[in-house]
């Protein structure tokens, strides 16, 4: 039995400098990103001059003064929320950035609990703590690789076991880009170049890396 | 092996400990209890006592510290899995349908042209369902937390800004590079 998927989402995070105040449903519906139905149906959680948290059955929006946060759960939804980004950068091009982050994030139930174990235990072997630990239990890991495309960066995936979830495991993939530093930020438009030109490419290599770390101490 | 930073781009929505500013997030499994109040305080604890009081292991938080993201490890209304997923361009409208070219948004399939009942089309989409709109179509089910599964459909028009001076610009000065390139 090949493993259950129960969780599926995206992110984009975007670190620099922003006024959370803007980031509300009826600026997105003002400006033709959303409709309007889907503004008036939003649940505010806080508008502040320091956070704005909202959602939508399809998406969260979480904006605070150094971190643009946009995520989605729904699946046909993942294209939807790169076109939110996407405009939300465009119309406020000169927000200040340094880096970005795309990132994709499951949870999926392992079979058995035998291949749920051999996951873990393959990733970082038990039998090299048995001599030192009383009953070592892996909580995370985090495997870093270089981008493999002409920008800054990195993509680091982490697994972890779902705590109260049997035979759980989350797999996430961090997809980061690197465009300056907090001395010397850029306008949004590395934002919009990444979510136009990278964006297939970063989730299809997520997926990719995903499943790969799926079969990992199976037979 | 290092773990990741809070410099990193990561979102943490699984509650696997990484501290967001300034804070100090409770282990896995513990669980939190926000009061919002002026000079709020955040409890994490295994236990409460017999009264309701929390338990020993009180952590206060001031106004000034930085609130976590909002727990989306289990959404209250459920996930969306999809099992098929297409962006599709819209060919023909018809009375109660419209016609649209089908690209596999995963890439492992075929395109095709299907006819889709207007039906599919959320109210508030239908002023975008003209010839050349794109859309994105995803069919799969959706789990409620209690494990309920139902199919479902979801249907939504590509929406983006009208191109703006400066995008128009960015572009032309990318063709004239490009063109550059290929020519010389």
């Amino acid at each position: 039995m090949t493993p259950t998927e129960k969780k599926s989402a995206v992110s984009i995070v975007v670190v620099g400098a922003f006024n959370p105040l803007v980031y509300q449903p009826n600026w997105y519906a003002a400006k033709g990103l959303i409709p309007q139905e889907e503004a008036d149906a939003a649940e505010i959680e806080v508008i502040h001059r320091d956070i704005t948290t909202f959602n939508t059955p399809g998406w969260l929006l979480q904006v605070t003064a150094d971190r643009f946060l946009l995520q989605s759960t729904a699946a046909a939804s993942f294209r939807v929320i790169r076109d939110l980004a996407l405009g939300t950068f465009s119309e406020l091009s000169e927000t200040p950035v340094t880096a970005m982050g795309i990132n994709r994030e499951t949870t999926y139930i392992m079979d058995t609990e035998e291949s749920w174990n051999a996951l873990g235990w393959t990733i970082v072997p038990q039998v090299n703590w048995d001599a030192v630990m009383e009953r070592p239990s892996l909580r995370a890991v985090v495997i870093e690789d270089v981008r493999g495309d002409e920008r800054p960066g990195y993509r680091r995936v982490q697994l972890n076991p779902v705590e109260n979830v049997l035979r759980g495991v989350s797999i996430q993939v961090n997809d980061h880009f690197e465009f300056a530093s907090p001395e010397t930020m850029a306008d949004a438009t590395p934002v919009i170049d990444v979510l136009t030109d990278a964006w297939d490419t970063s989730i299809t290599t997520a997926d990719r890396l995903i499943q790969h770390a799926l079969t990992i101490g199976q037979a | 092996m290092a773990l990741a930073t809070n410099t990193s781009t990561l979102h943490s929505t699984f509650g696997d400990g990484t501290p967001a500013h300034g804070t100090t997030v409770p282990a896995i499994g513990d669980w939190r209890e926000l009061i919002d109040e002026p000079g709020s305080r955040e409890y994490a604890g295994n236990t409460r006592n017999l009264n309701g009081a929390p338990s020993k292991q009180e952590i206060e938080y001031t106004k000034d510290v930085l609130l976590p993201p909002p727990d989306r490890t289990l959404p209250s209304t459920g996930t969306f899995l999809a099992r098929q997923e297409w962006e599709g361009v819209v060919v023909e409208v018809r009375e109660d349908s419209f016609v649209a070219r089908l690209v596999d948004a995963r890439g492992s399939g075929p395109d095709e042209e299907a006819e889709i009942l207007i039906d599919e089309v959320s109210s508030f989409d239908l002023p975008l369902m003209i010839p050349g709109s794109i859309f994105y179509w995803g069919i799969g089910y959706r789990e409620e937390n209690s494990g309920q599964r139902t199919r479902a459909s979801i249907l939504r028009f590509r929406r983006l800004p009208s191109w703006s001076k400066r995008d128009i610009a960015r572009i032309e000065a990318r063709s004239a590079e490009l063109a550059e390139y290929f020519l010389d």
